[in-house]
């Protein structure tokens, strides 16, 4: 069950007050809470939320036990996507970290670069270059697999083995097409 | 990274049996690192900035990898192979997980020992480490230790 299902921005107010009564009694599940993380993103629009929606900093979502029974799970609004707000930073933004924070420990790029946060960056396209030349300049992550896909006619570093040298050559390309700074 | 965030992906590293000993660095990886270069990544992927030798296999094979500790550092398969300090020798720990795909053992990390018996290991885009012994780095992240190599430190 996904959290699209889970989570019903048409209830009531008084029904989402009373899901919050009753689950958060028994059982607040951070375990699963953690899970719907995830799911969760992209489906909150803060423009229709009520203040029972967003109780003390985090969002409150009902998980359906029985037909007559809820639980209530609380995600952290850190982690919830203003759909209609997101600018491409903040969208690179919150991608890029949640990449790092999950896949910065692995070793080998065609591991990390698989992780959905990095397959949506280069989902977006040239909107992400100037971000991705920003995270580079600053020695952060390792983006070539990403700009290879974005622009797969530019090789300004074809043929360098050394990180820094294949950096230093993008960003020099970077700024000379005027990508970066944007 | 924070210490807490580190041993929450290590459960078995702990405040007495490792310590950081880096900052942060994305521009060469655990498996240059465990063939004491700090200067680039060694990797298989035909990408932008990553050393790999001529004419060796571009995959993630465990036989592949022997092979690169030889070519690039003269670290070697020995008999009886284990972690234990020898004088006179260095050694590198190769690590697998298993490819869920391919159900093919592939590696994963290295890590190397210290003159002092502990290894270090560089983890991902994050620090380098310093921890008592290859246990603490086993798990989900980076598998199993699957082959102990090591090199004379003697002049020859």
């Amino acid at each position: 069950m996904t959290a699209e299902e889970t989570y019903k921005p048409e209830e009531t107010r008084e029904g989402r007050r009373q899901h919050f009564r009753d689950g958060m009694r028994p059982n607040p599940a951070p375990q699963f809470a953690e899970s719907l993380g995830e799911t969760i993103m992209g489906t909150f629009d803060v423009n229709t939320s009520t203040p029972n929606s967003v109780y003390g900093g985090m969002l409150i979502v009902s998980q359906p036990i029985t037909q007559q029974a809820s639980r209530v799970c609380l995600l952290p609004v850190v982690n919830v996507v203003l759909n209609q707000k997101e600018t491409p930073r903040d969208k690179f933004n919150r991608l890029a970290s949640q990449w790092y924070r999950e896949t910065g420990m692995l070793s080998f790029i065609d591991r990390r670069a698989a992780h959905k946060s990095y397959q949506q960056i280069i989902g977006m396209g040239k909107d992400a270059l100037p971000f991705i030349f920003r995270e580079m300049e600053n020695n952060k992550g390792d983006w070539f697999w990403a700009l290879n896909a974005i622009l797969p006619e530019e090789h300004p570093a074809a043929g360098e083995t050394n990180f820094k040298k294949a950096v230093k050559l993008w960003l020099n390309w970077a700024k000379e097409e005027r990508i970066y700074p944007g | 990274m924070p210490e807490e965030e580190i041993k929450r992906w290590f459960p078995d590293l702990s405040d007495d049996n490792f310590a950081i000993t880096s900052d942060e660095a994305a521009h060469y990886n655990c498996i240059a690192w465990a063939g004491n270069d700090d200067s680039q990544k060694w990797e298989p992927e035909n990408l932008d900035g990553r050393f790999w030798p001529d004419n060796l296999d571009r995959d993630k094979k465990l036989e592949t990898f022997i092979k690169l500790y030889e070519i690039c550092g003269g670290y070697l398969p020995f008999e009886n192979e284990n972690a234990d300090l020898e004088g006179g020798f260095e050694k590198v720990a190769i690590f697998c997980t298993i490819d869920t795909k391919t159900m093919q053992k592939e590696v994963s990390h290295a890590a190397r020992q210290l003159p002092s018996g502990k290894w270090t290991s560089k983890l991902g885009d994050f620090e380098d480490i310093e921890h008592d012994s290859l246990f603490s780095m086993q798990g989900v992240w980076y598998g199993t230790v699957c082959k102990i190599l090591r090199k004379s430190t003697t002049a020859s």
